[in-house]
């Protein structure tokens, strides 16, 4: 028998259903154990399944990696108020398209972890904060949380157990800023999505007041398996003893294998790039540099591609895993090109409310456009460094770090290649060839 | 004054509103509800939907005007979000805004003289591991080529008639996810772990259709 090899998951939990027909419905959910663990959940004191999360250490993974299980802590117990969970399926980070992929291929599964952290809070009510953009996974969604009901798993008496459980399932519009937690909150109460000042955190004074615990889908879809198997098992999955489990990590850029991928955590960058995507697209491209965790991570250069991708140790490169899907970049890609475009996004969907962001963000862009098209000046280039150190760490919510993150850091390990632009009065680069690239890899996106 | 809602939709309404414990937290479904009754959200009907709600219509038009998806003018019946961010951006999105742009005669915020097409610029559409790709309403197009777009819009437009009037978002059929039928990418020549039946879903997803 041939050794597995390193970055193959000793068990897969998240996909282990997706490449069945109809992987979407309770029957083949129910076929591989489903909506065991949330049986046993209501077994369990609510102290009990909250321990359990928190020695799994299982961390947020929708970028902030906060542990799951201290943010149920968190919840105050008892009291008249109702309590709320709310599930972050707004996916929109650029780059980042996992949890899309959750929803879409096996949605009872995020539905049973959210059960077990309603159980866990004693909450009676969930709402699952979807994508608007998202045609499919909400159809699916939506039809899983049907289903649930009618099997009774869902309703009055969840389980069966003398508990009513509801989820709603709500679209969002085509805001990115609904992502962050508590614009998430604003928008499921029917306002804009403008982030609230923290304290009050939301555990405490969320969802129409009252306490509230907001996870991401990845986070919430592990608690299942986690409930189930125990946390020593969860741990066991991954390479690293800081932080368990498989994680889903959704590769693409200029990479030979792009997809998502289910990895045993503690994997390097350089593995997940070399041997789990097969390396470059254009085998005679050299790496230029990568994204480690949606746009707006510090980008990364390859001499620290050996780095273990995972929370804690991205630090050490002055990155993040952020939500753990990397994008691969090769060289002759221009950098200020790609920083233009997506200060385009970060301005653009800046909720206006606080000064240094809303103006910021859209003065980074006149000048990225003005250096890109040959009419910027040495001085533009500190002004990039300047205005984004002003920006940074002066907002309410994470989108100025977003906006200011990859600038000082592109600006950093690239600034010859911005120079360059101003002496040379244009851009150097050609424009980026249409390319497709086949499907493949362990789990496909289909 | 005039404007209503039809029955079916005053039903739905109702049904929305009794999922949320205040009233006012249904706005976002109740404008989603009402643009596709009504095409778009002209001030008349933000103004139907803030009496329906009990709120303010100058909260209606915050809302309306705060999030993407809601339009308040007619879009083109077949409404093209091209995605230019990160991963399509690196996939070369921009030589297929630019061959969109030339094949429809039209810039990215506008529609065709004849109101069939409109063309969008997306952002990231969490497809990134199939770029560059295209929404249309519901559905995902992915590993767009300028061949597969030319098919698309062919088929789109032979389609529009049938629509009458209406917008391509506003039908019931099923959404698509995948690449434009007839444009799939070639298999995969190094197939790598336990890929086993990693490629049934898509040909499921396709039945559905």
């Amino acid at each position: 028998m041939t050794e597995r090899p390193r970055h193959e998951p000793k068990e897969l939990v998240f996909t282990k259903n997706w490449g069945k027909p109809n992987s979407w419905t309770l029957d083949v959910f129910r076929s591989t154990g489903g909506y065991e663990a949330l049986k046993k959940a209501f077994s369990m004191s609510s102290d009990d399944i909250i321990k359990e999360v928190l020695d799994s250490n299982v961390r947020g993974r929708g970028g902030a990696g906060f542990p799951v299980g201290r943010k149920w802590s968190f919840v105050p117990k008892g009291g008249d108020k109702p309590k709320y969970v709310c599930v972050n399926a707004d996916e929109s980070e650029p780059g980042t398209f996992k949890d899309r992929y959750i929803l879409e291929k096996d949605p009872h599964m995020l539905i049973e972890g959210v059960a077990i952290c309603c159980k866990a809070i004693e909450a009676h009510h969930a709402f699952i904060y979807i994508r608007g953009e998202f045609g499919l996974a909400y159809e699916r969604i939506q039809a899983a949380v049907d289903e649930a009901y009618a099997a009774g798993i869902l309703g009055e008496k969840s389980m069966g157990e003398d508990y009513a459980l509801d989820i709603v399932v709500h679209r969002g519009a085509g805001a990115y800023i609904c992502g962050e937690e508590t614009a998430l909150l604003e928008s499921l109460e029917g306002k804009k999505g403008q982030p609230r000042l923290k304290p009050p955190f939301p555990a405490v004074e969320g969802l129409f007041g009252c306490p509230t615990v907001i996870n991401n889908v990845e986070s919430l879809t592990a608690v299942g398996p986690i409930i189930a198997k125990g946390a020593k098992w969860w741990k066991s999955l991954s390479y690293s003893e800081a932080e368990g489990g498989t994680k889903l990590v959704g590769l693409s850029g200029h990479v030979a294998k792009p997809g998502v991928y289910e990895l045993p955590g503690g994997l390097t960058l350089r593995e997940i790039i070399y041997d789990v995507g097969g390396g470059m697209r254009s085998s005679d491209k050299k790496l230029k540099a990568v994204v480690p965790g949606g746009s707006s991570c510090k980008i990364v250069t390859p001499d620290k591609i050996d780095v273990t991708f995972d929370f804690d140790n991205m630090k050490s490169v002055g990155s993040l895993m952020g939500t753990g899907c990397p994008t691969v970049i090769e060289e002759g890609t221009c950098m200020v090109r790609l920083l233009r475009r997506l200060i385009r996004f970060y301005a653009h969907e800046s909720c206006g409310q606080c000064t240094p962001c809303r103006e910021g963000g859209d003065w980074l862009f006149k000048i990225l456009d003005r250096i890109e098209s040959g009419s910027g000046t040495m001085e533009d280039v500190d002004l990039l460094e300047s205005i984004g150190s002003k920006i940074e760490g002066h907002t309410i919510c994470a989108l100025g770090e977003a906006t200011a993150w990859p600038t000082r850091s592109y600006v950093a390990a690239f600034r010859e290649e911005f120079e360059r632009h101003v002496i040379e009065k244009g851009c150097p680069f050609d424009e980026l060839p249409l390319k497709t690239v086949r499907l493949s890899g362990a789990v496909q996106c289909a | 004054m005039g404007l209503q809602f039809s029955e079916s939709a005053s039903k739905e309404l109702d049904a929305i509103v009794a999922k949320y414990p205040r009233k006012d937290a249904a706005l976002l479904p109740a404008l989603h509800l009402a643009q596709k009754e009504f095409n778009h959200l002209s001030i008349d009907v933000q103004a139907l939907v803030a009496k329906s709600l009990g709120i303010s219509p100058v909260r209606v038009h915050e809302v309306t005007t705060f999030y993407e998806m809601y339009h308040q003018h007619a879009e083109g019946q077949f409404h093209l979000e091209i995605c230019t961010n990160i991963s399509c951006h690196l996939s070369g999105a921009d030589c297929l805004m630019t061959h969109a742009k030339k094949t429809l005669g039209i810039n990215i915020g506008h529609q065709t003289e004849d109101g069939v097409f409109g063309l969008m610029e997306a952002e990231c559409l969490a497809s990134c591991g199939s770029g560059p790709m295209l929404r249309v309403g519901k559905d995902y197009y992915e590993h767009v080529t300028t061949e597969a777009f030319d098919s698309l819009v062919k088929d789109f437009r032979e389609l529009a008639p049938s629509l009458n009037g209406k917008n391509y978002y506003q039908r019931e059929s099923g959404p698509h996810t995948g690449p434009i039928p007839g444009f799939e990418p070639p298999e995969p020549v190094v197939v790598q772990q336990a890929a086993d039946e990693s490629a049934t879903d898509e040909t499921s997803a396709e039945k559905e259709e």
